[in-house]
């Protein structure tokens, strides 16, 4: 008999959780170990002790709320109204408040502490963003791994900072007298240096974005069913690839949402659905961008300073976004769960703490993380 | 046993009065007895007794609004305990800068209980060592303690309230009770 048995059948004792059996089974081992009895004892006495109840502070509270009630509008039927409006007057302050959202056992969207820790399943010593190294091109390719990301200045004094899973080529980016230009798959947030006379292009497969000199982030995973252009500040021009004739000039807390064609994209998001029910054109969507809570940094952007952070995701397109950043692997076997939808932060430092804090905040679905797999059920 | 299911009758009876009668004084009895508790609870997620006072009052209010179907919620203690959650952490995403969601993170404030050092069994010293290992468990482990023994709240309904398993409560329930009973016994020994 393991010695912590007893402390599990001691604290089933306590909360009445025990069955007939294991109460014997109790008592049993209490005469096997008699050293054990004064310590359950005392913790019978502890757990029987009474918390201090404060009837007078807990009377004031109940008119306080009960005057806050009425001020809503929500009355009691009983006769003894008068009586306690006079009696509570003396508690009252304040100003009367929203009535609040309904509180209920549904689902709850989450968010979290704002993290700015070190990445995780690091595979290898590279670059994390916030702490990044800063990698010198010469010219060519910088390539990042899933779970790793990267920040690098160009030639011309641009930061880049690539995200994960992502590709950025820029071989040809001097050669012309005119124009600077990369390419990109994947996601990228690009601080340019301001040059009028050589605009800053770059190139993804659906589209072409063309700057003088700004703040944006672009998203283009090629897997992804969606191209997403974010623009910070200063301004940008965004020219469709297949109907070069269509160009969109992004104002500051834009974003332009192209779909892919032929994508059924699954989104909770009204707008986008009312959208895209037109078949073919216009598969673009310019919006807002969203704003964390309470500070500057946009959703879109947020990755840049190590933010997992969502705006009206869907749980499918969330687990894309970890299994960028993390390099795992996640599988829904329970697929009406993949429309869910989620809004919010979750702690980033670490795989294990944010599908916690998820599950934490969002009641209705377990989870198990077996080696570089997320099992959603 | 029969002591843990009182509080349970009882909030069935209060709650056929609320949805039946509105009565009031029901009203104010589940008010009075879980406003303590519900505000402990929601201060350990918003760190703030204001406001965890506001998400609880807030609660009951709905709680009176919506009293014609509230015979329909199973138990009320449990309902009223994760609306609190619920609410707790909505405030914590849309007012406040940060929101500790974490159970490791959570901030759980004891009540202070009603232990009578003149006790025969135990000592002044005792009693305060109890009151240390207790303040020195896991946020995790005191949250679970705190409402298994103040909240009365069973297994089951403490596993759903923080989306863990019946078997992580029984498990830290378990350490817990074996940390304080260590603080207990060091007293013990010392004194001999």
């Amino acid at each position: 008999m393991n010695k912590d048995k007893i402390w599990h059948l001691i604290a089933r004792k306590l909360t009445g959780e025990a069955s007939a059996e294991e109460l014997h089974e109790l008592g049993q081992l209490l005469q096997n170990h008699y050293h054990m009895q004064y310590d359950v004892q005392v913790l019978e006495q502890l757990w029987m002790a009474e918390c201090e109840h404060d009837e007078e502070y807990l009377e004031a509270t109940y008119l306080l709320h009960k005057s806050k009630m009425q001020k809503q509008g929500v009355s009691f039927a009983s006769a003894d109204e008068t009586n306690t409006q006079t009696g509570l007057r003396k508690y009252i302050h304040g100003t009367p408040r929203k009535l609040a959202i309904l509180a209920s056992l549904a689902l709850v969207i989450v968010t979290s502490i704002f993290f700015f820790g070190n990445r995780p399943r690091k595979l290898d010593g590279s670059a994390v963003a916030g702490k990044a190294q800063v990698q010198q091109p010469v010219s060519g390719i910088a390539e990042t791994r899933k779970a790793n990301k990267t920040k690098l200045v160009l030639p011309d004094g641009s930061t880049v900072w690539l995200n994960s899973g992502s590709k950025l080529s820029y071989v040809d980016m001097f050669k012309s007298a005119d124009k600077r230009e990369v390419t990109l798959s994947g996601e990228a947030y690009f601080d340019v240096v301001h040059n009028k006379k050589k605009p800053f292009i770059i190139h993804t497969s659906s589209i072409d974005v063309k700057v003088l000199g700004t703040e944006f982030n672009v998203k283009a995973y090629p897997e992804d069913k969606t191209v997403e252009t974010s623009l910070i500040r200063g301004s940008v021009r965004v020219v469709l690839k297949n109907d070069p004739s269509k160009s969109y000039l992004l104002k500051p807390n834009q974003k332009l949402v192209l779909f892919k064609p032929g994508e059924v994209v699954n989104t909770t998001n009204e707008k986008l659905r009312a959208k895209k029910s037109f078949e073919g054109i216009p598969k673009v969507v310019v919006e807002k961008l969203n704003y964390i809570n309470g500070s500057s940094t946009a959703t879109e952007a947020a990755w840049v300073s190590n933010l997992l952070s969502f705006h009206d995701e869907s749980f499918k397109e969330v687990a894309v976004k970890m299994e960028r950043w993390y390099d795992v692997e996640f599988e829904f076997k329970n697929k009406r769960l993949e429309l869910e939808q989620l809004t919010g932060m979750l702690p980033s430092e670490s795989l294990e703490k944010a599908m916690a804090a998820w599950k934490f905040t969002t009641p209705g679905f377990n989870y198990r993380i077996e080696n570089d797999k997320v099992i959603i059920f | 046993m029969s002591e843990n299911n009182l509080p349970y009758q009882r909030l069935d009876e209060l709650k056929r009065r609320i949805a039946v009668y509105e009565d009031e004084a029901a009203y104010k009895e589940i008010f009075m007895m879980l406003f303590s508790s519900l505000t402990r609870f929601a201060t350990s997620i918003v760190h703030s007794r204001e406001t965890a006072e506001e998400i609880v009052s807030d609660v009951f209010v709905q709680l009176w609004n919506k009293r014609s179907q509230i015979e329909q919620i199973q138990d009320l203690r449990v309902y009223l305990f994760i609306a609190v959650k619920n609410n707790a952490v909505r405030k914590a995403k849309q007012q406040l800068k940060f929101s500790p969601l974490l159970l490791d993170e959570l901030n759980v404030e004891m009540d202070s209980f009603d232990l009578n050092p003149e006790d025969r069994l135990l000592s002044a010293e005792a009693v305060k060592s109890i009151e240390q290992s207790i303040e020195q468990l896991p946020p995790r482990a005191r949250l679970i303690f705190k409402l298994a023994k103040e909240d009365k709240m069973k297994y089951k309904d403490i596993a759903s309230l923080l989306q863990i398993s019946v078997k992580t409560v029984d498990h830290q329930l378990a350490i817990a009770l074996k940390k304080i009973a260590t603080a207990i016994g060091s007293t013990i020994r010392k004194k001999s």
